[in-house]
């Protein structure tokens, strides 16, 4: 069944949340152990793409742990000491050390892996009619470049192939000129038809009325008040103390934008349907989003630390079900249905 | 008159909190050693948050103004064009970090202006991310970063008309000092996106609260260590693709500005 572009970004912005709002290793690996089952579901298979993402994985994991107990030597459990005599590897190895290490690691594959699910799941077009309707012309622009990849490479191989058989050979870097110069004219000589083609059509970037000046103000006003808040933020000792004033900010910025892309009108030739689906796996990751970040009960269990002494994380049976809801759209893809992309 | 200055307001907004996102994380003193421990996980979520922030709103201030139909066929064409010569350098890690992107983006910049050279260089870097399925949360600082290379071009046309360089060779030379520039800087920049998280030797690493100094002092071993030699190949790629092709493609895009510009004059021969 298909879903929505948005529930994807929701379901992103879900698993982002729950990586980088806690350091608690249970958590952690449930979320990448979820996000592992996800790549296996929709790579075919036979495909290098999983096992290239599993040893860069891997490697990111075994980097992190090591790296954290060559660097860090807190931690009361020693493994192992190796002679001081050595430099900078010489001292104890301790277990804190590793565990902190290690959690680093599955922040950083879990990260990974959220990217690279989405990156598959989501077709390019779909990333790019993400882009607001206040930001119409980039999105116009972007949508050429895409369109003309294609175009470009096969336009680039005919002319290779056209000045080999003028007995062009590309040895030194000078010999690269005849081949990007026709290919940056033909370039060039496009735009203008695809420009011309657009007028015709009646395509204008520009309103007919020149952007307000209040527009403008509120642009600077809207950083300043975001700047205002983060200086604040860091001038005292409270995490978040300016974020009355960056929120404000932020929200002015948005409204603008907002504003801005109200005046467009947009049109779809398709119009991507937003199903049940879609709106149970909004619903169920956006519930997530409010466990980890908003909800006091079991809140002290994300906030793990391993040093001095080793301990059993903490575990709070709701925020680690809650995770469980990364899985959902599973219920509703077939397996390697990414296929063709 | 108060346009301009409200556009350069937001300008330097942008380009200031930019800079700050970046150097945020080394602006804490010792007495906030405590509290940037506790922000570790806080510090890359503003970051990221904050540059994309910063890309969103300058391309805004861009398009309100400058964007018409031909501009944007022949942005949509030179980033469709950049985002094959990416695939270069991703299909060639062993070059280093050559990447032959920065030659046009500079170019395009120095040509139409530093704003259509920011737009040249954030959107060259989504849609190769679009299209390499690079998408991920490096990509705010990828987009802002190669943004600042085209709009720096500017600054390299304002440098070539006061020293009388325009349309000579001296033009070209600034042009590859500003390509050369770019190749350490680019890679200096993009690096302090993930290094305050990094694990490693101390003397290398970002420690919290340990003060502006020290940890420039610690950033400027590690880039030593892991990035000099990698951004040394970007910056003699972008030095030689500029000496070798920089010449012939300024005529090109010169040839084609007279062609997308014209100016509507009325029945007095007075521009409209």
């Amino acid at each position: 069944m298909k879903i929505h572009t948005i529930a994807w970004t929701i379901w992103l912005s879900t698993g982002l949340v729950i990586l980088l709002s806690n350091r608690n290793p249970l958590y952690l690996l449930i979320a990448d152990l979820i996000l592992i089952i996800f790549q296996i579901w929709i790579t075919p298979a036979g495909s290098r793409v999983f096992s290239a993402t599993l040893r860069l994985g891997t490697t990111i994991l075994l980097l992190s742990t090591f790296l954290n107990m060559v660097i860090s030597r807190f931690g009361e459990t020693v493994l192992f000491r190796l002679p001081d005599s050595i430099p900078l590897l010489g001292g104890p190895y301790t277990l804190e050390s590793m565990i902190y290490g290690l959690t680093n690691g599955l922040i950083l594959i879990g990260i990974f892996s959220l990217f690279t699910i989405l990156n598959r799941v989501v077709s390019v077009r779909s990333l790019m009619r993400l882009i607001p309707q206040a930001f119409h012309p980039v999105a116009v622009i972007t949508s050429i470049a895409i369109t003309f990849i294609p175009a470009s490479q096969k336009q680039f191989q005919a002319i290779r192939e056209a000045q080999s058989i003028r007995g062009q050979e590309v040895k030194k870097i000078k010999d690269w000129l005849p081949l990007i110069i026709p290919m940056l004219i033909g370039g060039l000589e496009r735009a203008m038809q695809i420009a011309e083609a657009m007028t015709a059509r009646g395509f204008t970037a520009q309103t007919d009325q020149k952007p307000l000046r209040v527009e403008k103000i509120a642009l600077a006003v809207g950083l300043v008040l975001i700047l205002l808040g983060w200086v604040l933020d860091l001038g005292t000792q409270r995490i978040f103390s300016g974020w009355r004033f960056i929120a404000l900010g932020l929200l002015l910025l948005l409204s603008l934008f907002f504003a801005s892309g109200w005046r467009k009108r947009k049109t779809v030739y398709t119009k991507e349907p937003w199903t049940l689906v879609s709106s149970l796996i909004s619903v169920l990751t956006l519930t997530t989003n409010f466990i980890f970040l908003f909800l006091s009960a079991g809140r002290g269990t994300l906030n793990y630390d391993p040093y001095p002494v080793l301990r059993l994380p903490e575990f709070s049976l709701l925020h680690g079900f809650s995770i469980l809801t990364l899985l959902t759209p599973l219920f509703f893809i077939k397996e390697n249905q990414f296929d063709q992309d | 008159m108060k346009e301009k200055i409200l556009s350069g307001l937001i300008y330097l907004l942008v380009t200031g909190m930019g800079i700050f996102a970046y150097l945020y994380p080394l602006l804490e003193t010792p007495q906030q050693g405590q509290i940037s421990t506790n922000r570790q996980t806080e510090l890359p979520i503003v970051m990221a948050m904050i540059l994309a922030l910063c890309t969103l709103v300058l391309i805004y201030e861009i398009q309100q103004h400058r964007l018409n139909t031909k501009l944007i066929a022949l942005l949509g064409i030179l980033i469709a064009i950049n985002s094959i010569l990416r695939f270069i350098d991703l299909a060639l890690p062993i070059l280093g970090g050559f990447s032959p992107v920065f030659f046009l983006i500079l170019i395009v910049g120095y040509v139409f202006g530093g704003r259509v050279g920011f737009l040249m260089g954030s959107l060259t870097m989504l849609v190769s991310a679009l299209v390499t399925a690079g998408v991920g949360p490096w990509l705010p600082n990828q987009m802002i970063t190669a943004g600042w290379v085209g709009l720096s071009a500017a600054l390299a046309k304002r440098l070539s008309l006061l020293t009388g360089q325009k349309g000579k060779r001296g033009e070209l030379i600034i042009l590859m000092v500003f390509g050369v520039i770019w190749g350490f800087l680019f890679g200096a920049i993009t690096n302090l996106w993930f290094w305050p998280f990094l694990n490693g030797p101390s003397n290398q690493m970002f420690t919290a609260g340990a003060g502006f100094a020290q940890s420039m002092r610690n950033y400027g071993i590690f880039y030593m260590a892991t990035s000099f030699i990698w951004d040394t190949t970007r910056a003699i790629g972008n030095f030689l693709l500029l000496f070798f092709f920089g010449e012939a493609t300024l005529r090109v895009l010169r040839r084609f500005q007279n062609r997308f510009y014209f100016v509507q004059l009325n029945e007095t021969g007075e521009a409209r």
